[in-house]
């Protein structure tokens, strides 16, 4: 039984690690505590409930369609607002995305009522057994589909010219614009980036949680948490975070008890930030890839 | 600078005394309307947005549906004198500071002299508070938490029995259908009404020869039921209770399938109870049980809405779909103060609160009957149903059932 | 360069009979109007004294504290429980409550003010959240099922005297707490750490005792503000009183006033509750939304709020809006 416990905790994990992946790289690159990230999560899990709905696209079709729809919000927004708010400084940054939280949250609330609502593809529920322990198909998609998204990324920030600029970029913005990146560019993408990145992580989300409004919000906590135990900017530290908190989630509520399990994750990242605020494996004030 | 700024304070200052002083003193509690006619007006503060905004809104529609009903037949009559009902509603936003301040404000904008109670028993408990200081009645349909009723408030009064019978059919219904079934398991998000659920469930598990293998709580916002579900598994559990909302019932049928864990029975407080646990569950919803303080086939019957089956026929006209517990008791609770106000023949709120003590009449809830805390103690425990099929059919108890229970749960 | 200062320096004697004649029409408001609009005033007082309490670590130190509702919170459960549990009367309850929510401060303010920008902010959601779930864990706060204190004594009019004049005094002292503390020793080492902390480090100022300093007051004013708060509503539960929303709130009522100035998010809150309470009570249903919005168009064009857009009127585009905070 002690392996289905460890199991549950590293395949929820997966689902941490992917989500706040594009909350660690904004900070990253950019700075920038982003607390939207919550809503562009909830708005890639109505993408799919709405997709397999509507037309029953098979939810794992809509990835595709949500990193798009979401790239295009990010860039947008940043462009258009978080650029001209960037001067002001951490306290008005830390405001207007909260503010931002606020309207596309109640936006969804307006325009898709508080029900909730679920994506119960015909393969849900069925699952392998090994040793004792049941592994549910989705559960492990999920957790693959989220490894391949981790590995794309890295590939495309360590790999490509747009990733190195990127990369670049959030090292030292005024040096990366002196030899020729088009900053304003970089940090439009970056954040279209991210906003895409959650937004798949939560049209996965969606397979295993029911989906309402208030879905980003409690992710978003897990999100901090996963980023600080990872050590902010760095991709493989929010999943190996990601994989940590899940576990110890598990691990909680099974030999501790349930009603702590939000509580120990909360604790650990007080704790951590007061001793090590640059994640258990994170250079602190450093780049994207580890 | 600071010149313009002290100008500005100023005018800031001045205006809002001048905007307060111009909202006091409103109309009078038995107004008189524009066709005039006389009015009582009544103050109801529900969550039409928020974390509770599905059960705000179900409530509204009983509450709805009564001042509709009554206003035909003339109105209440107050020593042969009528008066046309006006419910005024707020909406709290699931948020009890919020409750609080929109019920302060009923009582001494609108002039309302009775109250009809928010939807959750956490809510209420502020609204109470409130109502009390100010001497008004409040009847609430939907809050029954024990703790609710320790105060000592003697304007409140609840039409449910008290939560923690909520799931004891659920018990009896499994003796009957196999002596081997020992094993219970109980999970509750950490919230009021769902402790209160899990505490009577439990003491009435171990009173009544179950043995519970498995009793914790967890975060109310909790996305994942795994690691329980994998403790109850292994434990051996034969009845999984849950004591949750809706997200909670929903969270713990997907975990406990992706699991493999098939308890015979399966029983949520809120499941059966709101279309939205089907829908969003599908086939995976069959067979799961829930307990309902009301059901439309119940032999109930009272004077204003006839019986129960009348009831749920003039919803449905209404409103194009079944109603649910919570629309009938938010009804009940109008009939409880026009039967009292009617019975005291006088609108003062001392008259009608002591005729309410002694009030003992019958409905299409049931009969209405309260003990000195002001629980309504005329009708006791909740029935069972089931999901068979995509319907909700009711299963316990015995003379109110209307198919045979599907056993062990599919 | 800082105009701060020269504001307060600069205080004409009118400007302050102003202000007492300000306080003095507050003071007599409870004369024309009840109910309803004596309890929305007193929520404007409390949120206006949270405000000035959160100004101090925000607008003097610049540090984002994200989640000081906590303080809010445990000073409101210290005193249900002393209330119910050992049957206290309210002003013990409240003294030791504010003390509690400060000794707190006190205590993890050594290890978080060290944190600079975003860290600290997320530390403090990050104590807000633990403490919330470790009060709805444990038995003696009544964990998730709430708790209920005792009712105010004596009838409706003389309850709503009581929290009006209390939730006024508590505001006016928090001002007269922040006046004195920026014109003395510890608001000219918080304006040198907020703008220059490695040099005031260098000139001998213990920045992180300073830092400790100003979140303990913050934290006393807005404990005490929480005691209140749960003595005046008399049913707690840990959801309503340590949601991250009254933090938020605050917040940008600060910024709405803006930060770093006296009367500022004094200004704020009034604006910012009323405003909610006259137009978007009208619409719930959006009222989050609305809430947002006003919170990025504030961002957007008036980064120095209220007193910022009063004291540039006229000169607006040729200064630079002055940083907030340290990145």
């Amino acid at each position: 039984m002690d392996w289905q416990v460890i199991i549950n905790g590293l395949l929820l994990g997966g689902l941490y690690g992917l989500a706040a992946i594009g909350f660690s790289l904004i900070w990253g690159v950019m700075n920038i505590v982003d607390l939207a990230q919550g809503a562009y999560l909830t708005l890639g899990a109505y993408i799919t409930f709405w997709l397999f709905n509507l037309w029953g696209v098979d939810p794992f079709l809509t990835l595709p369609i949500s990193a798009l729809v979401l790239f295009g919000l990010g860039y947008l927004i940043e462009s258009q607002i978080i650029k001209r708010v960037l001067r002001y400084g951490l306290v008005m940054m830390l405001v207007v995305t909260y503010g931002l939280n606020l309207l596309l949250q109640n936006a969804m609330l307006v325009a898709w009522s508080a029900d909730y609502r679920s994506v119960t593809p015909a393969y849900s529920g069925a699952g392998l057994v090994i040793g004792g322990a049941s592994i549910p198909y989705i559960r492990l998609a999920l957790f693959i589909a989220a490894l391949l998204l981790v590995g794309l990324l890295t590939f495309f920030l360590s790999r490509t010219r747009m990733g190195n600029a990127i990369r670049a970029t959030s090292l030292n913005r005024l040096a990366a614009s002196f030899v020729g990146v088009r900053t304003d560019f970089i940090y439009a993408l970056t954040y279209g980036l991210a906003a895409a990145t959650v937004g798949m992580a939560g049209s996965l989300i969606s397979m295993v949680y029911t989906v309402s409004p208030s879905l980003g919000g409690t992710f978003m906590t897990k999100i901090f948490v996963v980023t600080v135990l990872g050590g902010f900017g760095s991709i493989s530290g929010a999943v190996v975070g990601g994989l940590i908190l899940g576990v110890t989630e598990a691990l909680t509520a099974s030999y501790v008890a349930p009603g702590l399990m939000n509580a120990v994750s909360f604790i650990m990242l007080v704790l951590i930030l007061i001793f090590r605020p640059q994640g258990l494996f994170g250079k602190q004030f450093y780049g994207v890839t580890n | 600078m600071m010149r313009r700024f002290v100008i500005y304070l100023m005018l800031v200052v001045v205006s809002a005394a001048f905007l307060l002083t111009g909202c006091g003193g409103k109309a009078d509690q038995s107004a008189v309307d524009d066709k005039g006619e006389k009015v009582i007006k009544i103050g109801a503060s529900l969550s039409f947005t928020g974390q509770m905004s599905r059960e705000g809104t179900l409530t509204k529609q009983g509450y709805d549906l009564w001042q509709k009903t009554v206003n035909n037949a003339g109105g209440i009559n107050v020593n042969g004198e009528k008066y046309k009902v006006e419910i005024i509603y707020k909406d709290d936003q699931s948020d009890a500071q919020r409750s609080a301040k929109l019920t302060e404000q009923l009582i001494t904008e609108e002039k309302v002299n009775y109250l009809l109670g928010p939807y959750s028993s956490g809510i209420s408990a502020a609204t109470a508070a409130i109502a009390e200081k100010y001497n008004k009645l409040t009847i609430v349909p939907l809050a029954n938490a024990p703790s609710l009723y320790e105060n000592g408030y003697k304007n409140l009064f609840g039409v449910l029995p008290l939560a923690t019978t909520y799931l004891n059919g659920v018990l009896d219904i499994a003796k009957t259908l196999d002596p081997n079934l020992k094993k219970v398991a109980i999970i509750s998000p950490d919230a009021l009404f769902s402790l209160s659920v899990a505490e009577g469930a439990k003491q009435y598990a171990e009173t009544n020869g179950f043995e519970v293998v498995y009793y914790d709580k967890y975060p109310a916002d909790a996305k994942d039921l795994s690691s329980m579900i994998t403790k109850i598994k292994g434990a051996g559990a034969q009845i999984l209770l849950g004591t949750g909302y809706l997200a909670d019932g929903v969270l713990a049928v997907r975990n406990a399938k992706d699991l493999g864990y098939k308890p015979a029975i399966m029983a949520f407080t809120i499941a059966t109870s709101i279309p939205d646990f089907r829908k969003s569950l599908g086939a995976d919803a069959e067979g799961v049980m829930g307990g309902e303080w009301w059901t439309p086939n119940m032999q109930w019957q009272g004077d204003i809405f006839g019986s129960a089956g009348d009831y749920a026929q003039l919803f449905k006209k209404e409103f194009g779909e079944e109603p649910a517990y919570y629309s009938a008791a938010a009804s009940v609770t109008g009939i409880i103060l026009q039967k009292a106000i009617e019975k005291a023949g006088s609108l003062e709120v001392d008259a009608v609160r002591d005729t309410m003590r002694g009030l003992d009449i019958q409905t299409f809830w049931g009969p209405i009957r309260f003990n000195e805390k002001g629980v309504n103690v005329g009708t006791s425990g909740a029935a069972v149903s089931q999901i068979q099929n995509g319907q909700v059919v009711v299963i316990w108890p015995q003379e109110l059932q209307q198919n045979k229970p599907i056993f062990p749960k599919p | 360069m800082d105009k701060t200062v020269t504001a307060a320096r600069k205080r004409s004697p009118a400007g302050l009979i102003i202000l007492v004649l300000a306080a003095i029409i507050l003071a007599l408001l409870p004369l024309v109007i009840q109910g309803y609009w004596i309890r929305v005033i007193t929520s404007l007082f409390m949120y206006a004294a949270m405000a000035e309490a959160l100004n101090l670590v925000v607008g003097y130190a610049g540090y984002a504290a994200f989640g000081n509702g906590v303080f809010f919170g445990i000073g409101a459960y210290m005193t249900a429980i002393l209330m119910t549990h050992y049957k206290w009367g309210f002003f013990p309850a409240s003294a030791i409550s504010g003390l509690t929510a400060m000794l707190i401060a006190f205590i993890l303010g050594w290890p978080v003010l060290r944190l600079r920008g975003h860290y600290f902010a997320i530390a403090t959601i990050g104590i807000n959240m633990a403490v919330m779930e470790i009060v709805t864990y444990v038995g003696i706060t009544g964990g998730g099922k709430g708790i209920s204190l005792p009712l105010y004594p004596g009838d409706i009019v003389k309850q709503g005297m009581f929290f009006y004049y209390s939730m006024f005094i508590l505001m006016l002292v928090s001002i007269a707490i922040t006046a004195w503390i920026v014109h003395g020793r510890l608001g000219y080492g918080l304006r040198a750490i907020k703008t220059q902390p490695d040099a005031a480090e260098v000139m001998g100022i213990d920045t992180t005792l300073y830092k400790v300093y100003a979140w303990s007051i913050s934290a006393l004013i807005t404990g005490i503000a929480g005691s209140l708060n749960a003595y005046w509503l008399t049913f707690l539960e840990p959801i309503y009183v340590f949601d991250i929303m009254i933090s938020v709130e605050v917040f940008v009522m600060v910024l709405l006033g803006g930060p770093g100035t006296i009367l500022g998010p004094i200004l704020g809150a009034f604006f910012l509750k009323l405003l909610s309470e006259l137009v978007w009570s009208q619409f719930t249903l959006i009222h989050m939304g609305v809430l947002g919005l006003i919170i990025v168009v504030i961002s957007l064009f008036l980064p120095a709020g209220l007193m910022g857009l009063l004291r540039q009127a006229g000169r607006w585009r040729r200064t630079a809006p002055q940083s907030l905070g340290n990145r």
